[in-house]
């Protein structure tokens, strides 16, 4: 058996085994290479797992086969998304050192910045070990592994409150897990089984034809329930959003970059893991999806007039990331739009990377980010033309991906005669358009009165951003054909 | 229907031959001969090619191309006779704005000129790709494009007054045309399946009747560059900005851009046939316009800032097109092309003779403008045509078009239109007659300095250029029906 068999466990246990070589090295340069070769190792693995990858490839831990055994289990859903969060991960590393050593590990202790490579890695970890398993204990352990470790990237940066806004992220998201924990317990009471094949094969035997009358569908529903509730603690969903405000505004803005970028796409997957592949969709699809789609309308509504409202560039933009999983959740209460959805998710994610890079260009610079009080900038015209092209690419006008994939969500829309969310997502989009309005306000025409600051700090990684969305705005058709979505969404 | 590769070569060989424009500025040194040379030279060898594609057209060749396949939308161009009318006429007029925008610039000593010309260049070539646009998703994109061009031009210069009208600008256009026109070009792609636009109309069968109207409104509302009522207020707003982008957004690409798409969306999306089927019982469509009318001529006659005025004489006018064009006839529409070439010409020369003013003296009020025939008195005379042609006075352009328009509505027996018109000359008479009152106010100042010596030849040249177009507007009239012909 050669190693290349052994490509779900590695694409995890390399950057775990790094995290603690990191931990090890007690030296800046050196946790950093390592972080980052590790990672640029990562990316080619999974880059081939996934050109190599036959419909669904199971793997089993030390050859134990599935119930007893864990079992990773890789297919199209989640092999694209390994290799993009690895992709998100490298860019990180290598255009961000900068940003990484001015704005983060300035405010950490010089003998202890080995920790941040090492608690970077945990978390990537987690998050692949999340993508990877298919095994619902082995899912729960690793979700507490990235969460441990993003609470503390989380709480390092420019200002004190980030630790406050830590310790809320830290209370609230043991309370999700724990929620998910219990509907795992439940599971496991129902089918005696964690893995997820195992359990889906079962419900489907008990429940699959005569839905009424069994016994146990009581203690379904209550599983899913605290499933649900959960993962929509975990990843901040509108009436749960509260602590991301708090963690995220107070917290440095490049680490966002990678962990905003993420987690929104990790939870959507936990979701969709969940409801389309452990439970038998047919079963629960249309009460959860009504809920879903209620709950998303909400969301778009008062997110966007919220971002609106705010009166800080940092809040406008944490309000947008907690918009766009209003989307997410929109599509995804619509059956026939799993492609779409990952490509919102993806595009929505790179935009997110770009506005929060931006941020942390100027938050490097100025500690007052309110629209009305932020220093102008001025004699950095590469910065601003940059930044002119990432705030359109966020603002979804024409000749953008994000534009493409709007039309796409209004023509679904119509099609499905859903004529209540048609004009909601407009309006969304008009507060859209206003928020960034005001966001191109703050960045372009501040007041010279409130002082000049100028960006020095190299711009590297927005151009690699603004080329990447070129880039998917030329060839998104393709890729999202060739990773065939289309074929195993319809099934799966 | 496609045609051979070396045609559609013409028309992708045009635009990148005016996207040399488009570098130029960055090449060369600010007001150096070479650049005006360069500029000048490739807007005149833009002129030509479109002149050559004109000539190809009216000889039976059919262009179409597609550059960019999005499922079913796709990026395409097509020539057709309402485009290259539009297409001819930004490029004629391409070339008195570069030879007035070039010389205002190092004249009134405006810092960043490569910047500024760049989005100039960029915002006609913008208008041309509309003209050529052969679907509504191609159209609405440049459209959105040409508002997020022009922004630069506005804040060129800027201070808080500029943002404040900036906001006011971007606000209308983006919001108008994100909740009402990209819904109603999504709803015809998603139930039709296809936004190409074709001769007489594509959408007869799959809507209800009050559903198309609903739809012809967000179409009419949505294309908020048109200026009609309630969606006016970025034209006066978007007025803080300089003079030659003044001329630019209301004489020649954004405000045409406006009265072009409706024009396009009527034809080739509707149909005037069904479109006469819909508003057969009382044609009340025509009342938003006449509202505007009245309403602008009001607010003109309030304003003694002379960019105001011109602004709501702007929106004026546009709303006549507009009217002309809710006729639904043949006639009416021919009638609304005409008036949008000719109010293009007439305007461009307001806007220019009172940058020359500009340009001297710093005038921004009226009062500014007393006795000021007496320093500039060619500038004063061009103001004067111009003004006459704007009013509707016989031989020139104002006029020409004007009964055109009368003939349609006449024609419709439609007497509500004809009374509208009516009032509309009367009331641009008088607020129009009150700027020229100012400026052939007799003063008795001894100090009659010619100054108009000091200004730039080239803004001469171009000013002259404009006003022989509105004189001669009757030659200008005849090609455009012989494009109108092939409706």
């Amino acid at each position: 058996m050669s190693l290349i068999n052994h490509i779900p466990a590695l694409q995890v246990l390399i950057p775990f085994f790094s995290a603690l070589f990191c931990a090890l090295t007690f030296h800046k340069f050196t946790s950093w290479l390592i972080a980052t070769i590790a990672i640029m190792a990562n990316l080619i693995i999974a880059f081939y797992g996934g050109w190599s990858l036959e419909n669904a490839q199971p793997y089993y831990f030390g050859n134990w086969q599935a119930p007893i055994g864990i079992e990773y289990r890789l297919d199209y859903l989640n092999q694209p998304i390994i290799v993009y969060i690895n992709g998100v991960m490298l860019f990180f590393l290598l255009f961000g050192k900068e940003l990484i050593n001015k704005t983060i590990t300035k405010y950490i202790d010089d003998k202890k910045h080995h920790m941040f490579y090492s608690l970077l890695l945990f978390a990537h970890t987690g998050y692949l070990g999340v993508l990877s398993t298919n095994d619902l204990f082995n899912f729960y352990v690793f979700i507490e592994i990235s969460s441990l470790a993003t609470y503390v990237l989380i709480s390092k940066g420019k200002n004190p409150k980030a630790l406050i806004g830590a310790f809320d992220y830290l209370m609230l998201g043991t309370i999700g897990a724990t929620l998910i924990l219990i509907s795992i317990g439940f599971f496991f009471a129902i089918t005696g089984s964690l893995n997820i094949t195992d359990i889906s094969n079962i419900l489907q035997v008990n429940y699959g034809t005569n839905v009424a009358g069994t016994p146990k569908l009581h203690l379904l529903i209550i599983a899913i329930v605290f499933f649900l509730t959960g993962a929509i603690l975990k990843m901040a969903f509108f009436p749960l959003h509260f602590w991301m405000m708090r963690a995220y505004s107070a917290t440095a803005p490049f680490v966002l970059t990678y962990i905003a970028a993420i987690s929104s796409l990790l939870g959507i997957y936990m979701i969709m893991r969940f409801l389309y592949f452990t439970v038998e969709v047919n079963l629960v699809y249309i009460p959860f999806s009504l809920l879903l789609r209620g709950m998303a309308i909400i969301t778009l509504i008062l997110c966007s007039y919220l971002a609106w409202k705010s009166k800080n560039i940092k809040k406008i933009i944490i309000y947008s990331t907690a918009l766009q999983i209003g989307y997410a959740f929109l599509l995804l209460s619509i059956w026939p739009a799993k492609a779409l959805l990952f490509q919102l998710l993806i595009i929505d994610s790179i935009n997110k990377i770009g506005l929060f890079t931006l941020l942390a260009h100027i938050e490097n610079k100025t500690n007052n980010l309110d629209i009305y009080l932020i220093k102008q900038i001025k004699d950095s015209p590469w910065f601003k033309i940059l930044a002119a092209f990432i705030i359109l690419y966020s603002a979804s006008l024409p000749l953008t991906s994000m534009f493409i994939i709007k039309i796409k969500i209004f023509e679904l829309l119509i099609r499905q005669n859903l004529l209540i969310e048609f004009i909601i997502v407009i309006i969304a989009s008009v507060f859209g358009i206003l928020y960034h309005l005001k966001l191109a306000k703050a960045i372009f025409f501040a007041k010279e009165e409130n002082g000049v600051i100028q960006i020095e700090t190299n711009l590297l990684g927005l151009f690699a951003i603004v080329t990447l969305h070129i880039f998917t705005l030329l060839y998104m058709h393709e890729i999202v054909e060739m990773i065939g979505y289309h074929t195993s969404l319809s099934i799966g | 229907m496609s045609s051979p590769a070396p045609l559609n070569f013409l028309i992708i060989s045009t635009m990148l031959l005016g996207m040399i424009n488009l570098v130029a500025p960055f090449f060369t040194k600010e007001d150096s001969k070479i650049r005006s040379f360069f500029l000048l030279s490739i807007s005149i060898f833009f002129l030509f090619n479109v002149i050559i594609i004109d000539d190809l057209f009216i000889n039976g060749t059919v262009i179409k191309f597609t550059l960019l396949d999005i499922g079913k939308y796709s990026i395409a161009f097509s020539i057709e006779p309402l485009g290259l009318i539009f297409l001819t006429m930004l490029a004629v007029l391409w070339v008195p704005a570069l030879l007035y925008t070039i010389k205002f610039l190092t004249f009134n000593h405006i810092t960043n000129s490569s910047k500024y010309l760049f989005f100039v260049n960029c915002c006609i070539l913008l208008g041309c790709l509309i003209a050529l646009s052969a679907n509504l998703i191609t159209m609405f994109i440049v459209y959105e494009l040409l508002t997020l061009c022009t922004i630069p031009l506005i804040v060129h210069h800027f201070d808080k007054r500029t943002l404040a009208g900036l906001n006011k600008y971007i606000k209308i256009l983006l919001l108008s045309s994100i909740t009402l026109f990209l819904p109603a070009v999504i709803v015809v792609y998603s139930k039709i399946g296809t936004g190409t636009f074709v001769s007489g109309g594509f959408i007869k069968h799959y809507f209800s009747d009050s559903a198309a109207i609903f739809l012809l409104l967000s179409f009419i509302f949505g294309i908020s560059k048109a200026a009609l009522y309630p969606l006016h207020g970025w034209l006066p707003a978007a007025m803080v900005a300089s003079y030659p982008v003044s001329a630019l957004l209301h004489a020649v690409v954004v405000v045409k851009t406006g009265l072009f798409c409706i024009y396009k969306v009527l034809f080739y999306v509707f149909g005037l046939e069904y479109l006469q089927y819909l508003f057969g019982g009382y044609n009340w469509l025509v009342i938003l316009p006449s509202i505007t009318i009245l309403y602008s001529s009001l607010q003109a006659l309030k304003y003694n800032e002379i960019k105001m005025i011109l602004a709501y004489s702007t929106i004026n006018q546009l709303s006549i097109a507009l009217i002309s064009a809710f006729l639904f006839t043949p006639k009416g529409l021919a009638a609304a092309v005409i008036h949008m070439v000719s109010h293009s010409f007439s305007k461009i020369c307001l806007f220019y003779s009172a940058g020359n003013f500009y340009s001297l003296d710093r005038t921004y009020y009226l009062t500014d403008l007393t006795g000021i025939n007496k320093n500039m008195p060619k500038t004063s005379a061009i103001f004067l045509v111009s003004t006459l042609s704007l009013i509707g006075i016989p031989p020139f352009a104002g006029f020409i078009s004007k009964f055109y328009v009368m003939v349609a509505a006449a024609n419709q027996q439609n007497l509500l239109v004809m009374l509208v018109i009516a009032i509309s000359s009367l009331f641009s008479a008088f607020y129009m007659l009150k700027i020229l009152g100012f400026i052939y106010e007799p003063v008795k100042t001894k100090n009659v300095n010619n100054k108009e010596k000091k200004l730039p030849l080239f803004m001469f040249i171009s000013l002259v250029l404009c006003i022989i177009s509105v004189t001669c507007f009757f030659f200008i009239q005849q090609t455009i029906n012989i494009f109108l012909n092939f409706m």
